[in-house]
């Protein structure tokens, strides 16, 4: 049973072999000062780094990682620390299950994991081959090879392997917590591996993701400020291809019929113009892909119209149709204009994960919350936010999940 | 100009200026009829396109993706009237085109072939040999594909000969006896493109056959080859080195618009005949684009009444290389192909461990 090593160093081992499964030399506590000192080391290496350190999303987690900031996410989860009743303890091994083309999430996930205290073993797709995500593996491998992080080496193992059965077989047997990223088929496919009976799965199922635009809001803004508004919603889309669960494929809309216009008319053409002259994406497949899902959409009833060109396209999508709709990805919206976000009451569910918003007034902002709170969604955040990690995902607060509380009296 | 005379006058006479016009008027009845027969045709024009009725000029001609006949069931025409059903050829678990053909699209299909096909055979049936093996029609698989396009041609020639035998290897002595048996004449040879380079040209002779007598059609695409990095010029060179075949046409059409064939010309480019041409569109937004600029190939046609399929966006990627002025006389534009649109693959957060 070999595997693909990329972290803490290159090499193909033998799977019992990974120092992930060794007899551990280090404990390390929640928060401990070597794992701050650790993370906020790697940060430094990234921004170090000219070749990588300009990516936004990788930028974005350098800064994610420094110490200040895992300072404060302690200070938010202080009553984990301060209890009478308990202390708070690592689960021990963890396995995630990285998904293939969100390049920096599983970072996140395993720094969350890592700062509770566990073993971290990630599952890497070997198609995951990225210049910026292998010179991510290379800041990990670089900043282990010192002595004084060299226990990190027990506490990240990056792997790569196949289907083999008998591999996740034998993870499944030996980990006592598993991330799954990856929706309902991955969801099922790790099922298959019984765990022991006290592993604790953390599984992030399909769902979708919305925005929500106040059209008046935005009809009032200047030049300047519409094109910020359409860099964040080309970050929150276009990052991982309209693919990353937290994408918005819907755009409701929330204006009177003349605002809606105007506001739809200006989005998409900035838009347009603006990921035409950013996106890379082979145009002619994309062109082809989205053709095909709007000929589709139509045949099936979903849609009536089409704006934009083909590579922020925007279709209406029918009012007779109220099932939040998978897009086929690479700026490909169904919009949908609403007079109220009570509007939005059909569409918030369990699908739903992330409703980005902007520009909507207090009273709807307060609406929605409790609509949200009633029916599903795990995230309201600004347009702009949409793909922003945190430690609180999916209706889960990954800290506590992935620690256990050991009660003393 | 009618349909029918638009088919029966002589392949590659009309220029441009008589064609356009022509062309436009027998798609907008055929742009028409769909709209009035096929709903889903008819919603498609209202979202996706002006939603209009008329049609000024064929690049306004609403346009439909060669894979919507996979998702759906097109037609223009009541159940009672399928005549028959074709298939796309399609690897195991991936969807097939259904296109469905009445008696009348059926008929216009055989004579547009014949039209383009007599265009470089002549009237007169040939001894024909075919590069491939009867083993073909037992495969269900590759019969679809392989199969059908062999019987498609094989109304063009007599005294049918298959040249390879059950395991796909060239069989000298059917070769032999068939070139002994017609020597002199003029002959047929018809076969997939690479198999024709893989058991034709690459395959082991004892001595050397003549085959300068013969008109070569072949078709399928160039995928294989241009794996093997083997392009037209090289295949047209080799071919004839070996074998002295000069007459040579490579073909270019689909299930979808069964009949309208984009045969070789002079130059070595795909030719539009009278009743067909091709626009090439920006993949970015659709929009025509001239000569010299590569895009995405609309194929149009007048011979599909019982499917929407007169006006459809391949998944090829290719330009036009000229109008009206290919050195063997042939009017009407001419195009090459240069790829075909990768799968886009959009991958995220859902795809972690993808199934084999």
């Amino acid at each position: 049973m070999n595997v693909q090593l990329h972290t803490p160093f290159p090499a193909t081992v033998s799977l019992e072999q990974l120092p992930f499964f060794s007899e551990r030399t280090e404990v390390l506590k929640p928060f401990d000062e070597r794992t701050l000192g650790f993370l906020d080391t790697v940060s430094k290496t990234i921004f170090a780094n000219a070749g990588i350190a300009r990516i936004p999303e990788i930028t974005a987690l350098a800064f994610w990682l420094r110490r200040a900031n895992m300072e404060q996410i302690k200070a938010e989860n202080a009553y984990l620390f301060q209890q009478q009743l308990y202390i708070t303890a690592p689960l021990g091994r963890v396995f995630h299950v990285c998904p293939a083309n969100v390049d920096t999430m599983f970072l996140y996930s395993m720094a969350i994991a890592l700062l509770m205290g566990n073993r971290n073993l990630l599952r890497i797709s070997s198609r995951m081959e990225a210049p910026q995500i292998t010179a991510l593996f290379q800041t990990l491998n670089k900043v282990m090879e010192r002595e004084e992080y060299a226990p990190f080496q027990q506490y990240i193992n990056l792997i790569s392997y196949g289907h083999e059965a008998d591999i996740n077989h034998y993870i499944a047997a030996n980990c006592q917590g598993r991330i799954i990223w990856g929706g309902d088929q991955t969801i099922e496919t790790f099922r298959q591996f019984k765990t022991s009976p006290r592993t604790r799965d953390i599984m992030f199922a399909d769902r979708v993701s919305a925005t929500c635009i106040g059209c008046e809001a935005y009809n009032q803004l200047d030049e300047a400020a519409r094109n910020r508004f359409v860099t964040q919603l080309y970050n929150d889309t276009y990052t991982f291809d309209q693919k990353g669960c937290s994408s918005p494929q819907t755009v409701f809309l929330m204006g009177d019929e003349q605002q809606y216009r105007l506001c739809m008319e200006s989005i998409t053409d900035l838009l347009a113009t603006f990921a035409g002259s950013r996106y890379e994406a082979d145009i002619a497949s994309l062109a082809s892909l989205k053709f095909n899902q709007a000929v589709d959409d139509v045949v099936d009833g979903k849609i009536a119209a089409r704006q934009g060109n083909n590579v922020a396209t925007f279709v209406s999508w029918n009012p007779m149709n109220n099932e939040l709709q998978h897009s086929c990805g690479g700026g490909y919206f169904y919009t949908r204009r609403i007079n109220t976000v009570a509007e939005l009451k059909p569409f918030i569910n369990i699908k739903l994960q992330t409703l980005s918003y902007f520009g909507l007034p207090q009273d709807e902002m307060d609406g929605l919350k409790e609509l949200c709170r009633a029916k599903g969604v795990d995230r309201i955040v600004p347009v702009g936010n949409a793909l922003d990690f945190h430690y609180i995902w999916d209706g889960y607060n990954l800290l506590e999940q992935l620690s256990r509380k050991v009660y003393l009296k | 100009m009618t349909l029918s005379e638009i088919l029966n006058i002589e392949q590659y006479s009309l220029a441009a200026a008589e064609k356009q016009p022509a062309l436009t008027r027998l798609l907008e009845e055929k742009h028409q009829w769909h709209l009035a027969s096929c709903p889903e045709y008819k919603d498609i024009n209202q979202a996706l396109f002006r939603g209009e009725s008329t049609i000024e000029d064929i690049a306004a001609m609403p346009f439909l993706p060669v894979s919507a006949f996979k998702n759906h069931e097109l037609k223009s025409i009541p159940a009672e009237e399928v005549l028959k059903v074709l298939h796309s050829s399609g690897t195991t678990g991936q969807a097939v085109s259904r296109i469905f053909l009445n008696k009348e699209t059926a008929q216009l299909q055989s004579l547009a072939l014949s039209k383009i096909v007599g265009h470089v055979l002549g009237r007169e049936r040939l001894p024909m040999l075919i590069i491939d093996s009867k083993a073909v029609f037992a495969n269900k698989q590759s019969y679809s594909a392989r199969g059908a396009g062999i019987l498609g041609l094989s109304v063009f020639g007599k005294q049918h000969t298959y040249a390879l035998n059950e395991a796909f290897e060239l069989d000298e002595q059917v070769l032999h006896d068939f070139l002994e048996k017609y020597d002199g004449q003029p002959m047929f040879i018809f076969g997939f493109t690479f198999m024709v380079w893989l058991y034709l040209y690459q395959a082991r002779i004892s001595r050397k056959y003549d085959l300068s007598k013969a008109v070569l059609i072949h078709s399928g695409g160039w995928k294989k080859l241009t794996e093997m990095a083997v392009d037209n010029a090289t295949f047209r060179a080799a071919l004839q080195e070996k074998y002295g075949i000069r007459n040579m046409y490579n073909f270019y059409g689909m299930i979808e618009q069964t009949g309208s064939v984009f045969l070789e010309n002079s130059k070595g480019y795909l030719h539009c005949p009278n009743f067909a041409d091709v626009i090439i569109r920006d993949p970015k937004d659709f929009s025509v684009l001239p000569p010299g600029r590569e895009g995405l190939i609309q194929v149009v046609s007048v011979l599909p009444q019982s499917y929407p399929g007169h006006s459809l966006l391949t998944e090829d990627i290719g330009m036009i290389m000229g109008e009206d002025d290919a050195s063997n006389g042939w009017k009407g534009k001419y195009f090459k192909i240069s790829g075909r649109a990768k799968k886009a693959e959009l991958r995220g957060c859902s795809d972690t461990f993808k199934s084999r």
